[in-house]
């Protein structure tokens, strides 16, 4: 099954979580807080599972998506909802700092 | 002439100098059970409470604040003095003491077991404070949660009770021999009176005690009194905007707040009824 084949032009590019950032993972969801920025964000527990395996390694946004969809337990039909979901967190991660995209 | 009070006030001393009878006055009535020293050679904050225009003397009185001769505020009406003056200390402590995560709550302590009830203003916060340590409680602060960085203690700062509109009534009847300030009419925030702090909680003002749980108070009219169990990010998110400080302090502030809420528990709190509300805060400490 192809899952995300619009995330085939970032192959080669990795996401990983910035230095700057502190997690803190609670029951309902994760408190980051930007060192640079001083901005503190709140994601629900959603993302709970994307942000430890960045907080581990580098991945790959297929990763992070299968991880996010096995995670989030939709069905099939629901896959457009969810991959844009995805899509917005990984660009709004992007914009404030939290991930960094590498080669 | 003036006059000058050294005043230990937890783990601050502030000197205050003032040459208005009024403030004079208010100070010696409700600060009467603390221990001024005559001189202190580490002043944190020495205030002057003074008129500085010869013509605002005479016409209109008005007084200001100084901070180390500096006035951080515009000058107000002479009879909101004592006030202000109570204003300007919560000024220089939220402004300057980042040893201390500073939240706006009401703090209060039974049992070795810190309360820490943060809320906006009109939320019925202070009422509820001057209540309770008129009910067996210790007073920390109105209005101030002081929280050591270094070792998460919360330390008191007790001091007069700000009481407003209302609550001055209602406090009035419920507490016995209730010892109030001059009443400030027409001020920014209304009719203005400060409450004498209870004796006991005066003569512990160093104990600082651990947090047992924060409670986000609400005063709803006839409402039963009621707790709610508030999820960690919520009141992650509601501690950070009752913070004087959070801003400054950054990543410590985040870890602090992180640690604190790993270990504790928070309510949102409607009440009317001070005996329930006693009965409800006393079951979470007792």
């Amino acid at each position: 099954m192809q899952i995300a084949p619009d995330f085939q032009k970032n192959s080669k590019m990795y996401v990983t979580i910035s230095t700057n950032i502190k997690s803190v993972h609670f029951k309902e969801g994760i408190a980051l807080f930007n060192n640079f920025t001083g901005n503190t964000h709140f994601l629900p527990s959603l993302f709970n599972s994307i942000i430890t395996a960045l907080a581990e390694t580098s991945s790959s946004r297929e990763t992070l998506f299968a991880l996010f969809l096995s995670d989030s337990q939709k069905n099939i039909s629901e896959i457009n909802n969810t991959k844009e979901e995805f899509q917005q967190f990984i660009t709004e991660a992007l914009k404030s700092g939290i991930i960094s995209e590498i080669n | 002439m003036f006059a000058q009070f050294t005043l230990p006030i937890g783990p601050f001393i502030f000197s205050i100098k003032t040459d208005h009878q009024a403030v004079i006055d208010n100070l010696s009535a409700l600060y009467a059970d603390y221990a001024f020293s005559e001189n202190s050679l580490f002043i944190d904050f020495p205030i002057t409470i003074t008129t500085r225009s010869m013509l605002r003397r005479f016409i209109k009185p008005q007084i200001d604040f100084l901070l180390d001769e500096f006035a951080p505020f515009k000058p107000l009406p002479k009879d909101q003095s004592f006030a202000m003056l109570e204003w300007g200390m919560n000024w220089c402590i939220t402004t300057r003491a980042h040893q201390f995560l500073i939240l706006h709550a009401g703090t209060i302590e039974k049992n070795g077991r810190v309360v820490i009830m943060p809320a906006e203003q009109g939320s019925g916060k202070s009422t509820l404070t001057a209540a309770m340590v008129y009910s067996g409680w210790r007073l920390f602060s109105d209005e101030l949660a002081l929280i050591s960085l270094t070792n998460s203690l919360v330390h008191p700062c007790t001091r007069p009770i700000n009481l407003k509109n209302d609550s001055i009534e209602v406090i009035n009847n419920y507490v016995d021999n209730a010892v109030f300030s001059t009443i400030a009419k027409d001020t920014h925030k209304g009719t203005v009176a400060l409450l004498k702090p209870p004796k006991e909680s005066v003569e512990r003002m160093l104990e600082a005690a651990p947090l047992h749980c924060i409670v986000f108070p609400k005063y709803v009219a006839n409402a039963q009194a009621k707790l709610t169990p508030v999820s960690q990010i919520a009141a992650f998110q509601q501690l950070i905007q009752h913070s004087f400080n959070y801003h400054i302090l950054g990543g410590e502030a985040f870890n602090m707040i992180a640690n604190l809420l790993k270990n504790i528990t928070c309510y949102q709190f409607e009440y009317s009824d001070f005996e329930e509300a006693k009965e409800i805060l006393s079951s979470l400490v007792d």
